[in-house]
């Protein structure tokens, strides 16, 4: 009976080894962006800076046919944002939030703040419109709010007030 | 009075700059969230592929509308199911066509180990949309991935900078 439980024991081990070397080829992932394809660079820059404290720290062309990238970064947050000179909008276009997820795709990029009410009042003091104000999402543990970006991407901030 | 203005001035900017560093929050990452037509598929795409795990479930209106998180490290995906969605139209391309379509175009991870992140894929049967390419520019090389309904997942590697 020992000797049973020894081999089962071996066994457990044996198979957890064979599986390790194939995890240890997976290396693990960690968030690096989210990127967004825009129609006026200018202007969805200059918003993401304006309401949302963003800084650029890269620019990029690509390919040579127009195409530029440019990196913004809000906190732990980086974004790219893509201009291509031959990009079109999606018809009909994504709804704003909180009917973004009516089309099928990327929806939301979600922020994270330790105070929702406060970063509430400084974006109004900015002059931006909330598309949907302070919401409570008990079971997700999170109170959110959504801005939409002057292209209509949905940013969603969240304080989690749960577990 | 000159003086007195000045100061009048000066105090009203340090009132301002002091209710600006109260006011607004530093913001960080939390999560970028995708609408999907098949929630299973979808799930089950992101936990085998990718190592992500489901983490929580909100259904509401019936089971109309569905939210799942799943988290794998510090990064959180929401997938969103809506029985009403509909697909854009055009439907977004396949990389590095999916940015031809305004809007959020992909997520993007980063791995210590592009080969072996790759290789690791290829053994789970996904295939490259874009296999590794280097963009020097801004210090990355990186391939493309689709999941299951065409949304697009870059991964990267940080060459420089």
């Amino acid at each position: 009976m020992k000797a049973f439980a020894r081999n089962l024991m071996l066994g457990m081990l044996g198979a957890g080894l064979a599986a390790g070397p194939a995890l240890a080829a997976d290396p693990p992932l960690s968030p690096f962006m989210v990127a967004i394809s825009v129609a006026d660079l200018q202007k969805e820059t200059d918003w993401y800076v304006k309401m949302l404290g963003a800084k650029v720290v890269k620019d990029a062309d690509f390919g040579g046919a127009g195409t530029h990238f440019r990196w913004l970064m809000i906190g732990t947050q980086r974004l790219e944002l893509v201009y291509s000179p031959t990009a079109k909008d999606s018809n009909p276009a994504r709804p704003k939030p909180p009917g973004h997820a009516g089309l099928h795709g990327f929806t939301h990029v979600t922020l994270a703040t330790p105070d929702i009410a406060a970063t509430k009042a400084a974006l109004v003091a900015k002059g931006a419109t909330l598309a949907l104000d302070v919401t409570d999402v008990t079971p997700l543990g999170v109170r959110v709010l959504y801005l939409a970006d002057p292209e209509g991407n949905a940013i969603e901030i969240g304080q989690q007030v749960g577990s | 009075m000159r003086g007195r203005a000045r100061i009048a001035l000066l105090g009203l900017s340090l009132v301002a700059a002091s209710a600006c560093a109260a006011d607004a929050p530093s913001l960080n990452h939390f999560l970028v969230g995708i609408s999907v037509k098949d929630l299973k598929a979808e799930t089950d795409w992101y936990v085998d592929k990718l190592g992500f795990k489901l983490t929580k479930e909100m259904s509401v209106a019936n089971g109309r509308v569905i939210f799942r998180w799943l988290t794998q490290g510090n990064e959180r995906i929401e997938l969103v199911y809506s029985a009403t969605a509909a697909d854009t139209a055009p439907v977004r391309a396949k990389p590095l066509g999916h940015v031809a379509l305004h809007g959020l175009a992909h997520v993007a991870l980063e791995t210590t180990d592009l080969e072996a992140t790759k290789k690791a894929l290829i053994a789970k049967g996904v295939a490259l949309a874009v296999d590794v390419t280097e963009v020097k520019d801004l210090g990355i090389k990186a391939i493309y991935i689709t999941d299951p309904e065409g949304n697009a997942v870059e991964i990267i590697q940080r060459v420089s900078g």
